[in-house]
């Protein structure tokens, strides 16, 4: 079963889903650098139809993190 | 090509997708079949995507885009290649005065107004350096306008800060193009009139730029990635020399043959107007040194009727370099018009109103560009603008035409530049702070080691509990640099973690922020740890360098300093200190 959230971090990243779990983080991931996470913000906020406040983005320090605040944000099936 | 009007335009997200999809087919090591480098005064890099996406759908199959290291213009200049690599064939050059001049903007807006001339005298010299680059360069450099400032303190609703900063920029424009005057072959991307075209609350994202110095939103990075394209596809695509007209139902409203003089819409109201206005644009075009040509199917008494009574024609014959007028094939007429201007048919833009037609010439000849007339009348008169066709992006004589006043300025400014690298370099006044960290400093420390990924010999990870751990220890010393120079202080941007052993001292760490690269603070840097080694009594330096994906740039770095690579220990550097040892360049003043 195909998670949308991962699917997103596997497109910006430029990774398979099977590299990537809920605890990849900047501090995991080599990719995962600030230009990654620009191109990131804004795949998620088109996907999910969503606007992020820098709070929101800073607080997405991991894929759970970034499930949590989404998911805070009334985000459906995340 | 075919009619080019009636293709429909993507959405900068679809653009993305497409550039990601073709990212990860491409091979890894493939060199590309066009190579273009940007380099900003801010964080461009979604450019790539829009004007990747375009160049594809240009033709291209494997267009190579590269970015220089954020605000690293004045170097790209001086060395485009060590920047960009070494098939770079196109140099963008994007850039703002509130980047570039971030701290006399600053300084001009709290009415400084010695700051205004600072940035003045700044803006030339960084001409000086874009045509000294575009006159020594093989790739084309392309180059753009200063936008508007705006953004953070400066509210445009504020008459004071409107008018002073309207002010500035108006004189940076022009400090700019006079710099540009002997660089007749720089292209311009004009980011400033994009800007307004935009809108600049439509423009800015105030949130992508506080995190990551990233300016604009997705739409206007599509319309600067089609900018790009353009200017790329343009270097390749021969120039239109000549537009080819139909007459009815283009350059008039109506059949002249069945509705006789008096029953053709061409005058002052609608849809007249939009004819009217569409022959306005011709002129213009012709004034610029595109021909004009009829190629219609008509009797040709009634259309030189046309031209010389209606009250309405804007266009005389005396515009029209050539005709054919009759009913044969406008293949024909296309071949024969080629024929007697001495020019290719790729050099010929098409227009007309009946697909069937297009779809005749463009049959016979597919080099051909053709234009339909829209449905929609009123959007004729963009009908030749919206092509990007006639778009020139050079300055021309003309516009360099300047008041006597406003030459002796310029001169006045070329005077204090063309500088070569050494000069340039001197010019910027570096000053480096090499200190011992402090617990104020812990924080910026520890976010530098997480965060820096290029310029970075190890790049061991640490937290601040581990950073504070470091500083008290008196086996290590932690050491920052903070560097500034005439265009600003860059806070701390380099740090290093040194063990000292008992005849041995090692670098763990040694990192600098891409800010600041390019100038030899590095060399400033190591130096400075060098003489505190030995100033320890240490005979012997130690580096390592382990090698990431993204740190590539440091691999020779020791070696570049003179430290020895250990024959038995791959990415193990030594340096005898009783041998030698750096020394801080010239145009550096290093302080402790």
């Amino acid at each position: 079963m195909a998670d949308p959230l991962l699917e997103i971090f596997a497109e910006g990243l430029g990774l398979s889903t099977d590299v990537l779990n809920e605890e990849s983080s900047p501090d995991t991931v080599e990719e995962w650098d600030s230009l990654a996470a620009m191109n990131l913000v804004t795949l998620i906020e088109d996907s999910f139809d969503v606007s992020l406040s820098t709070r929101d983005i800073m607080k997405m320090r991991s894929i759970a993190l970034a499930r949590s605040v989404l998911k805070a944000k009334g985000v459906a099936g995340i | 090509m075919g009619a080019e009007s009636g293709s429909v335009p993507r959405t900068p997200r679809e653009h993305q997708r497409r550039w990601l999809q073709h990212r990860k087919q491409r091979e890894t090591e493939s060199r590309g079949d066009v190579s273009v480098g940007v380099a900003a005064s801010f964080t461009a890099e979604p450019v790539e995507a829009q004007a990747g996406a375009l160049l594809l759908d240009a033709g291209f199959t494997d267009p190579q885009i590269h970015f220089a290291d954020y605000n690293q213009l004045h170097q790209v200049c001086l060395d485009p290649t060590a920047m960009l690599g070494e098939d770079v064939e196109v140099v963008v050059l994007l850039w703002r005065i509130e980047d570039v001049f971030e701290q006399p903007l600053a300084r001009y807006l709290a009415g400084d107004d010695a700051a205004g001339t600072e940035i003045l005298d700044g803006v030339a010299e960084l001409a000086s350096l874009v045509a000294n680059l575009d006159s020594t360069s093989k790739a084309t450099t392309c180059a753009s306008t200063p936008p508007h400032p705006g953004g953070w303190g400066i509210d445009l609703r504020d008459v004071v800060t409107s008018l002073r900063v309207g002010r500035l920029h108006r004189e940076a424009v022009s400090a700019w193009l006079d710099g540009l005057a002997s660089a007749p072959f720089v292209e311009i991307v004009d980011l400033d009139a994009l800007q307004r075209l935009a809108g600049e609350s439509q423009v800015f994202d105030t949130q992508k730029w506080a995190m990551y110095r990233q300016p604009y939103r997705g739409d206007f990075w599509l319309e600067l990635g089609a900018q790009i394209a353009e200017v790329v596809v343009r270097r390749t695509t021969p120039p239109p020399k000549c537009i080819v007209l139909d007459c009815d139902n283009t350059l008039w409203g109506g059949i002249v043959g069945e509705d006789g003089l008096g029953g053709l819409q061409l005058g002052d109201t609608f849809p007249g107007r939009a004819f009217q206005a569409f022959q306005h644009e011709l002129q213009t075009l012709k004034s610029r040194g595109f021909m004009l040509a009829l190629a219609t199917k008509n009797s040709e008494a009634e259309v030189l009727d046309v031209f010389e009574r209606h009250e309405g024609m804007v266009l005389t014959l005396a515009d029209i370099a050539t005709r054919q007028i009759h009913w044969q094939p406008k293949s024909e007429s296309i071949r024969a018009i080629a024929a007697e201007l001495n020019i290719g048919v790729d050099s010929l833009v098409f227009v007309d109103d009946s697909p069937f037609e297009i779809a005749e010439v463009s049959a016979a000849f597919p080099e051909l560009r053709c234009l339909q007339v829209p449905e929609e009348l009123a959007e004729l008169p963009f009908l030749l603008s919206e092509s990007g066709l006639f778009r020139r992006v050079r300055i021309s004589g003309e516009d360099r035409q300047r008041t006597e006043m406003m030459q002796s300025e310029a001169k006045r400014r070329t005077q204090l530049k063309t500088m070569d690298r050494p000069q340039f370099l001197a010019s910027l006044e570096l000053r480096v702070i090499f200190s011992s960290v402090s617990d104020d400093h812990v924080t910026r420390v520890a976010q530098l080691t997480n965060k820096t990924n290029q310029f970075n010999v190890t790049t061991i990870r640490r937290d601040e509990s581990q950073i504070r751990q470091l500083v008290q220890s008196p086996a290590h010393d932690v050491w920052a640099i903070q560097v500034s120079d005439r265009f600003g202080d860059y806070g701390i941007v380099g740090v290093a973690i040194v063990d000292h052993g008992a005849d041995a001292s090692t670098i763990d760490t040694f990192l600098m922020s891409c800010r600041v690269l390019g100038r030899g603070v590095e060399t400033a840097f190591l130096t400075a740890i060098a003489d505190d080694a030995v100033a320890r009594g240490v005979t012997s330096l130690v580096g390592h360098y382990e090698a990431t994906r993204k740190n590539g740039q440091v691999a020779t770095f020791y070696a570049d300093h003179g430290f020895e690579a250990d024959s038995a220990f791959p990415g193990l550097f030594r340096l005898d200190l009783r041998e030698g040892r750096p020394q801080t360049p010239a145009h550096i003043t290093l302080a402790r």
